[in-house]
């Protein structure tokens, strides 16, 4: 859901870089609470694969197709200040160096995925672990709803530049992505499951901060 | 925990997934142009003022369809964990210090 340049007007994205900046200089400050001695080839990595799992699109219903956004992921195994700032970077380099996302959009590609994507992930996540949902369950509900949290936001920011009527938009960008969020919750459980298994430190010892 | 193993395992991971898994990738178009392309909005769409130097994630001039989509796919996958590292160990060298 990266939005190209021309789908925002100028006070949409305009607003949305400030915000997004904001917001990153907050994420700058907390993360360093987050961010343990050594783990900063491990952010790396963690970076690396969801720049990865971005590039595979999985085909939903007719005619159209989906990606892991990684926010749940990166909120789980990170922390969620970490992780937004892990989503940041991915955002600017696909749009500087892929032209993936408009650079003017890039301040609300951020809100929508770095922020709303893994604030909702993190946000229920905790909740559902705290009433003891067993955790890959809460992970993968999470994940679903970050991405249609973030494909609201997107909706949101459209309908705001008059690009589209908000009902229409609202409606099918919600629509889809309840579709396309039964993907990212496979794919987010099904990674954090295998690192479970395979790194249990690694995926315990982060998850319960 | 070995820090340095699982970052290890996971880049060569990423580097499978982005350089070779990524081929496989649906070319459907995604939520948002699915959607744009039935409210009729795509055509809004425009070439941003700067220039991607890998557009589309293909490495330009490069013959083969694949090759390209799998170098950008690996280039992609090594600039993202350096720039990762690197801001992660800038951030937590300055919460020692400050």
């Amino acid at each position: 859901m990266h939005i190209p340049d021309g789908f925002l007007d100028v006070k949409t994205w305009a607003g949305s870089w400030v915000a997004g900046a904001g917001l990153v200089g907050v994420a700058a400050t907390r993360a360093r609470a987050e961010l343990g001695s050594g783990r900063a080839p491990v952010v790396g990595a963690m970076a690396a694969f969801v720049f990865a799992a971005q590039m595979v699109n999985f085909p939903v219903g007719v005619g159209t197709s989906g990606h892991l956004v990684g926010a749940a992921l990166l909120a789980v195994t990170l922390g969620p200040w970490t992780a937004s700032l892990v989503m940041t970077t991915v955002l600017v380099l696909q749009a500087l160096l892929f032209a993936d996302g408009g650079l003017t959009a890039l301040g609300a590609n951020v809100l929508n995925m770095a922020f709303v994507g893994v604030f909702v992930a993190w946000g229920l996540y905790r909740l559902l672990v705290r009433v003891r949902v067993p955790r890959v369950w809460a992970i993968a509900a999470g994940a679903w709803l970050s991405v249609v949290a973030a494909s609201v936001a997107c909706a949101l920011e459209l309908a705001l530049s008059g690009t589209a009527p908000l009902g229409p938009v609202l409606v099918a960008m919600a629509g889809w992505h309840t579709l396309i969020g039964v993907g990212e919750a496979a794919i987010t459980a099904g990674v954090v499951a295998y690192l479970g298994r395979v790194r249990p430190q690694l995926v315990e010892g982060w998850c319960d901060r | 925990m070995n820090a340095r193993r699982v970052a290890v395992e996971l880049l060569v991971i990423s580097l499978v997934v982005g350089g070779a898994l990524s081929l496989l990738a649906s070319a459907h178009p995604d939520g948002l142009e699915f959607v744009a392309e039935h409210l009729g909005f795509i055509d809004r769409a425009a070439e941003g003022a700067w220039a991607a130097p890998v557009p589309d994630y293909a490495v330009p001039s490069v013959p083969s369809e694949a090759l390209a989509g799998s170098l950008a796919g690996i280039l992609g996958v090594v600039v993202t964990f350096a720039v990762g590292w690197g801001i992660a160990a800038a951030l937590s060298r300055s919460g020692k210090t400050g």
